[in-house]
């Protein structure tokens, strides 16, 4: 079977890009590296993630006819079993192996305090066990060579975080009705931490994760800022507001020091964040007329995305943004337009122009993306 | 990757989920043994299996009147429990939490149970047939140990 990688490099010979020679050693080079099949990976992960789903239904079912302090047993058994296949895994240079088995190591912990629990009868709430499970693995997490387990984790240790902040009292009085800002601060939160291990080159895998989820927020925070907060309470400037404009503040400031970004990226970022400052702010107002403002916000920060995309050369990303931004414009002409949206006349228009859209986005995405990219790194 | 560092890493959830079962397991060995019925409903854990949820009789008609979200006492030294701010002229009781909605929770509330039983269990608990036996620390943590009906423990 030719690979991909194979086809590429007989398309730079026949266009004299390469020699035939040149070719061959690029080839055996790229055989002679320790081999680590995706498909494997993906296959062995599906197969553990099989595993620990049931082990939990093992453990929902609850054993009755086994005493709790043999259940315990039987856990740490496996768990020091698992432990001891990791350290094999690794001394014998099995990658795929080590992941697999660390993943499975991963979920298991989560199963065991959950074992616990049911042995001794202890309620408690999700959040806290999530956040006791994440203490515990962060040392074995900062082994791991595939991002999934350090994602998983940072997404675990997020989600309790914010669910365990938001229960405190101080929270929700410094928050008070704008509760809604507590939760978008969250990304901030994310990012400025994964600075902070950024800073003491620390955990990459961690990082880069975090960094992940904080962009993911901050997407999903602009979506909702637009559609939620309208409908929300009233537009006094509390504390918590305060707080969620000082954290902003922070990573914007976070990201003009970011050494990861490029010049325009900062530009660009920097931009995204004060867009998504903004828009949170103004939704806070009830009043209809802020309705087309805050579209149009969205539509900017869809649009520095989109930039943003262009210049990490992630171009299905980028595309996919691009389709965003022809919904969102279609959705401020029906806004602006609502009179006309409604009759026949509005609606033909409407399918005009998406069809235009469709159109000349399918002729020139590639010349609008190339083009972009040039400028970037000229800027750079 | 150094070993020592793996070693290490991987040992680490396994010593704290022993600390976390031990401080557990010495709560029940520890404590002084109490008995108190109980009354309750069952909703499902999809972490933890099938658990009884229910109210403990402490054999007090509103133990937090005059408490609410505050950590509180209840002393058993008198037949009659006693809810106290404080536990300092008391030698048996247990700690709790008074919430705002004036329910006194102290972490004995719920009972994993076999899920073939469930449906014979939730009924002798509503029908108040039940009892659960909890270990209380000297400094007021409790534990349960297992649920009584009848006479025949239903516990591990």
């Amino acid at each position: 079977m030719v690979t991909k990688f194979q086809k590429q490099l007989d398309e730079w010979v026949s266009n004299g890009i390469i020699d035939a020679q040149q070719a061959e050693r690029i080839a055996g080079f790229e055989r002679s590296k320790p081999s680590r099949s995706w498909v494997l990976s993906g296959v062995l992960m599906v197969g553990a993630l099989a595993i620990g789903i049931g082990v939990v239904s093992l453990i929902a079912a609850n054993w009755d006819e086994i005493p709790g302090m043999a259940k315990l047993a039987i856990d740490f058994l496996i768990l020091a079993g698992l432990g001891c296949g990791i350290f094999v895994a690794q001394k014998n240079n099995r990658p795929v192996l080590f992941d697999t088995l660390l993943f499975l190591y991963f979920l298991l912990c989560l199963a065991s305090i959950g074992l616990i629990s049911q042995v001794y009868h202890t309620g408690g709430k999700l959040s806290h066990a999530l956040l006791f499970w994440t203490i515990i693995t962060l040392p074995s997490v900062l082994t791991a060579r595939h991002l999934l387990v350090p994602f998983l984790w940072a997404l675990a240790w997020l989600t309790s975080l914010t669910v365990w902040g938001s229960e405190f009292k101080w929270v929700q009085s410094t928050f008070g009705r704008n509760q809604e800002m507590f939760f978008l601060s969250v990304p901030f939160v994310s990012y400025l931490v994964a600075i902070f291990f950024q800073r003491f080159k620390i955990a990459a895998r961690i990082v880069h994760s975090l960094r992940v989820l904080s962009i993911s927020g901050v997407v999903i925070g602009v979506q909702v800022a637009e559609v939620g907060l309208r409908h929300s309470h009233g537009d006094e400037l509390s504390h918590g507001t305060l707080i969620f404009i000082g954290l902003g503040l922070l990573s914007i400031l976070a990201v003009v020091y970011d050494s990861t970004f490029r010049h325009v990226q900062k530009i660009v970022v920097s931009a995204a964040l004060g867009v998504f400052l903004v828009q949170s702010l103004v939704s806070n107002d009830t009043r209809r007329w802020f309705e087309l403002p805050s579209l149009i916000l969205t539509l900017c920060f869809l649009s520095l995305t989109a930039v943003y995309f262009v210049s990490e050369e992630r171009r299905r990303l980028f595309q996919f943004t691009l389709v965003c931004v022809g919904l969102k414009l279609l959705h401020i002409y029906f806004i602006a337009f609502g009179g006309l949206a409604s009759t026949g006349i509005g609606l033909i228009v409407a399918g005009g122009l998406v069809i235009a859209f469709a159109v000349t986005f399918n002729k020139y995405n590639e010349k609008i993306s190339n083009g972009l990219q040039r400028w970037l790194k000229y800027e750079k | 990757m150094k070993s020592k560092f793996l070693i290490a890493a991987i040992a680490f959830p396994i010593v704290g989920l022993t600390a976390l079962a031990y401080s557990k397991q010495m709560r029940v060995w520890n404590g002084v043994k109490l008995e108190f019925p109980i009354e309750g409903y069952d909703p499902r854990d999809v972490l933890s299996g099938h658990y009884l949820t229910y109210n403990v009789i402490y054999g007090i008609a509103s133990p937090c009147s005059g408490f609410s979200d505050q950590t509180v006492y209840m002393c058993f030294d008198t037949a009659t429990p006693n809810v106290m701010a404080h536990a300092d002229d008391c030698k048996k009781f247990i700690r709790g939490t008074c919430a705002a909605s004036g329910r006194f929770s102290a972490g004995i509330e719920h009972f994993y149970i076999p899920e073939a039983r469930a449906t014979e269990l939730d009924r002798l608990v509503r029908d108040k047939k039940t009892k659960i036996i909890v270990s209380v620390t000297p400094d007021g943590q409790a534990q349960v140990v297992d649920l009584v009906v009848n006479q025949n423990a239903e516990g591990n």
